[in-house]
């Protein structure tokens, strides 16, 4: 029981973060724009969200 | 100002308020939450009160890891303090305290803390620790802040490991717990310092700090604090997710975090300063209610 109410409840934060993050990628992404410290702008932005698919399977691993 | 002036100018102000300098310069007001979110971690990880000691030890260990980056901090950033009306009267910048001395005093802070920590608490715990000091200092204020927008979103991380060492002082170890602890953190740091930076982006902007308003707008950082805090909710779900907390903190969690979202959504409909202000109160207090539901879950009802 305990277990299956982990997993609506991992499914309910994934659909919580997906989409805003889809967003801040998209427009961080474009903001970052073509300059030389645009690659490091775009790590910056894609290691917080490297950091939640990460969390996201440490999760579903013990829901 | 010479080193001679500096000391005119403490002699003047007295013993008591030389030692209220240097107290400021650790920057208290920031250290407390950082400690409630240390001792909260280290109630979760035990499951119940840890030892008196250890908990005290751990504290004081903490309190002045943070204390002396935030010395250092003040250090480094003295020429931005000095031009924005905040922080214009912090130690450093007018002359009560001189730049070495804040910095031999960051830097003994820092280095007291890893001892005090690995004797009184254990060695993980103090490595982390070290951890933290490293990257508010390096990381953060010596490169980041200056250099991107980005600046609070990764420098965030220096701020979300006081409930690492809480946990590794406990456990000796992590779990998975000790890092969605540090997770919540990470990702309640955006809209909480952004929705400060709202209030002060006239002052950020005299100091030319690129903070997220100066760069890009008050609206784009009023949508960005809410993008932010709905991810920050789904993250506040995991800990329920993983068993590490069960239905009150999740309750809790569902609670604290809708009324986080209107507050954003609020501001991001017409970003002014009162909804900021009302964002950025609310951010703290939701951290630190948070942190405590899951303390009770862990603690109390499981």
């Amino acid at each position: 029981m305990l277990a299956v109410v982990g997993w609506y409840v991992l499914l309910a934060a994934v659909l919580l973060i997906a989409a805003p993050v889809a967003l801040i990628a998209r427009g961080e992404w474009a903001a970052a724009g073509s300059a030389r410290a645009a690659a490091l702008e775009r790590l910056w932005v894609l290691l917080p969200i490297a950091f939640l698919v990460v969390l996201v399977v440490l999760v579903a691993r013990v829901a | 100002m010479t080193t001679g002036a500096v000391t005119a100018a403490a002699s003047r102000h007295g013993v008591l308020g030389v030692v209220a300098d240097y107290v400021r310069l650790t920057k208290p007001r920031i250290i407390s939450l950082l400690l409630l979110t240390t001792l909260l971690a280290m109630i979760v990880a035990d499951r119940g009160w840890p030892d008196g000691w250890l908990v005290l030890w751990t504290m004081v260990g903490g309190a002045m890891a943070a204390g002396g980056a935030n010395a250092i901090n003040q250090v480094v950033d003295r020429d931005i303090d000095a031009r924005m009306a905040r922080t214009a009267a912090r130690p450093v910048v007018a002359g009560r305290i001189s730049a070495p001395h804040a910095l031999g005093f960051g830097l003994l802070l820092g280095a007291a803390s890893v001892l005090v920590l690995g004797l009184g608490a254990d060695w993980l715990a103090a490595g982390l620790a070290l951890l933290g000091f490293a990257l508010y200092v390096l990381l953060y204020t010596l490169w980041l802040k200056r250099s991107t927008t980005q600046n609070i979103v990764i420098g965030g991380a220096a701020g979300a490991v006081p409930p690492l060492v809480g946990w590794a002082a406990v456990t000796g170890d992590l779990q998975l717990g000790a890092i969605l602890m540090f997770a919540v953190i990470f990702y309640w740091t955006p809209p909480h310092f952004w929705a400060l930076s709202l209030l002060l982006r006239r002052d950020y902007a005299q100091a030319g700090v690129p903070m997220l308003p100066v760069v890009r707008g008050t609206d784009a950082t009023a949508r960005q604090v809410l993008l932010w805090t709905v991810v920050l909710v789904g993250v506040s779900l995991l800990p329920s997710a993983a068993g590490v907390v069960g239905a009150f903190y999740l309750v809790a969690a569902l609670v604290l975090g809708a009324v986080f979202v209107a507050l954003a959504v609020r501001l991001a409909r017409r970003p002014d300063e009162h909804r900021a202000r009302a964002v950025f109160s609310w951010s703290m207090l939701y951290l630190a209610l948070l942190f405590v539901a899951m303390a009770v879950d862990a603690a109390i009802i499981r």
